[in-house]
């Protein structure tokens, strides 16, 4: 079994289908919707976490390819517009996991995904904007 | 060895001017001495980048028909202050959308939009006079359609601040130096350090009422001291304060500013800013000059002080002491215990202000001005 987070990018003419129910009743996954934004006269988005055998949850993916559905991996609650970050290093200051960092070097900062455990404290204190939960970004909302 | 406003102006003109940024100053001294680095250096570039909360924009948006005398106005529901000249306005940068708290979009926020191109609403309500009848209007506008924009900063460039640490409370606290977590878990401090303007030139000899600067992407001019200014301050054997002392009075065209140099900011819990660039150029006149801009954060001492109880109360008591060398590091030693370092200053703005400073004076397209007055 494993599990995958993925951002799922509903186009209109997808919106009235009950994709994500083919994928539990006809695939066999299990689906934790993180966050959802879908409105029958747009588009939609969903951040939702699978979990299955990974050959499953391949052909589910496939499947929802094939009915026009765009996937990414977000892998995070959270979204670092790197163009919006003045490398303040605010984020790698409260970071409790080390995940946000800065170069001693540069100065810059860095985002390393496998260390972030999703606590969102980052959110709070990029006074920039450029950190984005998942919900502000879905709804389009810049801060 | 000692060198003019008027030689080092040549120079640049003649494109054989010498000029480095604050950082390999710092490194040339300590590897050659000031001396040595004197004898080579005309020009030393400094920066920083920061939220700058006595920051705003003075407008004057022309006039209407029939004419109206603005007594209250909103851009993009922010307030303005409208007590000056018929069309005359100032957005402070902290001024919030929503006057019942903390809000998220503000006067910073305008400012940044009207740089960037957007277009701004205005929402203006006059009393209706024999002389300026109209009663309101509620134009659009974007940067290039108004008469004047003019960025008018009462006080930037704080010479030195505050560490600021959370030592007494349970709850973290929500202040303009950010979120301070609760027994002494993190300090935030705010300060480009060996890069600041103000501490390449702790005496204020070069910085002075005149001075042509680098404003938020544009030019500006430092115009007089700024609010708070205090020359008095304690001071460490090398002149360097040892906590908040000098600013400046900067003012510049808000036309021809960039925002990449002018970012709005907002402070959950506290409220809305402006991050202000800011970069100044400091002529080497001698070695007292070369001593002074070849500090390095080490030598840069920074007071820490707690925002639970003692800053919010006055109390001016100080916890401790540390510098930006051991800021920098990422933590500091408080009370015998590890504490991780939180920076609102951008250093890599700071860095990256210093260094196209440097390479416009190179170019001949930055050319220095001896103040008129000092500020202290």
């Amino acid at each position: 079994m494993v599990s995958r987070s993925v951002m799922l990018g509903f186009p209109r003419k997808c919106v009235s289908d009950p994709v994500i129910s083919d994928l539990v009743k006809g695939c066999g996954i299990e689906v934790n919707i993180l966050r959802a934004r879908i409105d029958p006269s747009e588009e939609g988005r969903m951040l939702a976490r699978l979990r299955g055998p990974e050959e499953v949850i391949e052909n589910g993916l496939s499947m929802l390819r094939e009915r026009g559905v765009e996937i990414s991996y977000p892998e995070s609650s959270f979204i670092w517009q790197e163009a919006r970050c003045v490398h303040c290093g605010a984020c790698a200051g409260i970071c409790p996991s080390g995940a946000f960092t800065i170069c001693p070097e540069t100065f810059m900062v860095g985002f390393d995904m496998s260390g972030c455990i999703l606590c969102d404290l980052c959110i709070e204190v990029c006074y920039y904007g450029a950190i984005q939960s998942v919900e502000d970004y879905i709804g389009g909302c810049r801060k | 060895m000692k060198r003019t406003w008027e030689e080092i102006d040549e120079k640049i003109q003649r494109g054989s001017v010498v000029v480095i940024t604050a950082e390999e100053m710092t490194d040339l001294a300590a590897c050659r001495g000031v001396r040595e680095a004197c004898r080579r250096v005309d020009v030393v570039t400094t920066g920083t980048f920061s939220p700058m909360c006595s920051s705003g924009v003075l407008l004057n948006t022309g006039h209407h028909t029939p004419r109206l005398n603005y007594r209250q106005a909103w851009l993009d529901g922010v307030p303005a202050y409208a007590g000056l000249a018929a069309v005359d306005l100032y957005l402070g940068a902290t001024s919030q959308r929503d006057e019942t708290g903390p809000s998220e979009y503000g006067g910073g926020h305008v400012i940044e939009k009207l740089v960037a191109g957007g277009s701004i609403h205005l929402r203006a309500e006059g009393h209706g006079t024999d002389c300026y009848p109209g009663r309101s209007a509620e134009p659009r506008f974007i940067l290039d359609e108004l008469k004047d924009a003019i960025l008018l900063n009462p006080r930037n460039c704080y010479q030195n601040y505050n560490v600021a640490v959370n030592a007494y409370s349970e709850k973290i606290l929500h202040t303009y130096m950010g979120p301070l977590l609760p027994d002494l878990r993190n300090a935030a401090y705010s300060c480009a350090g060996q890069l600041s303007p103000l501490l390449n030139d702790p005496e204020y000899r070069t910085i002075g009422i005149g001075s042509r600067i680098f404003l938020g992407g544009g030019e500006g001019y430092v115009t007089f001291r700024g609010t708070q200014h205090c020359p008095d301050a304690e001071r460490t054997r090398g002149g360097v304060p040892t906590g908040g002392a000098g600013t400046l009075f900067l003012t510049g065209d808000l036309k021809g500013m960039s925002p990449e140099y002018l970012r709005g900011v907002s402070i959950r819990g506290y409220g809305v800013s402006l991050a202000v660039g800011v970069g100044m150029a400091i002529p080497v006149l001698d070695e007292e000059m070369a001593r002074f801009t070849s500090v390095s954060d080490g030598e840069i001492p920074a007071p820490v002080v707690d925002y639970s109880a003692d800053y919010p109360g006055m109390s001016g008591r100080v916890l401790g002491m540390t510098d930006y060398g051991e800021l920098r590091s990422g933590e500091i030693i408080l009370r015998g215990r590890k504490v991780r370092t939180v920076s609102l200053s951008s250093y890599a703005g700071a860095r990256k202000i210093s260094e196209k400073l440097k390479a416009m004076i190179n170019r001949g397209s930055f050319r220095l001005a001896k103040p008129s007055a000092p500020i202290s």
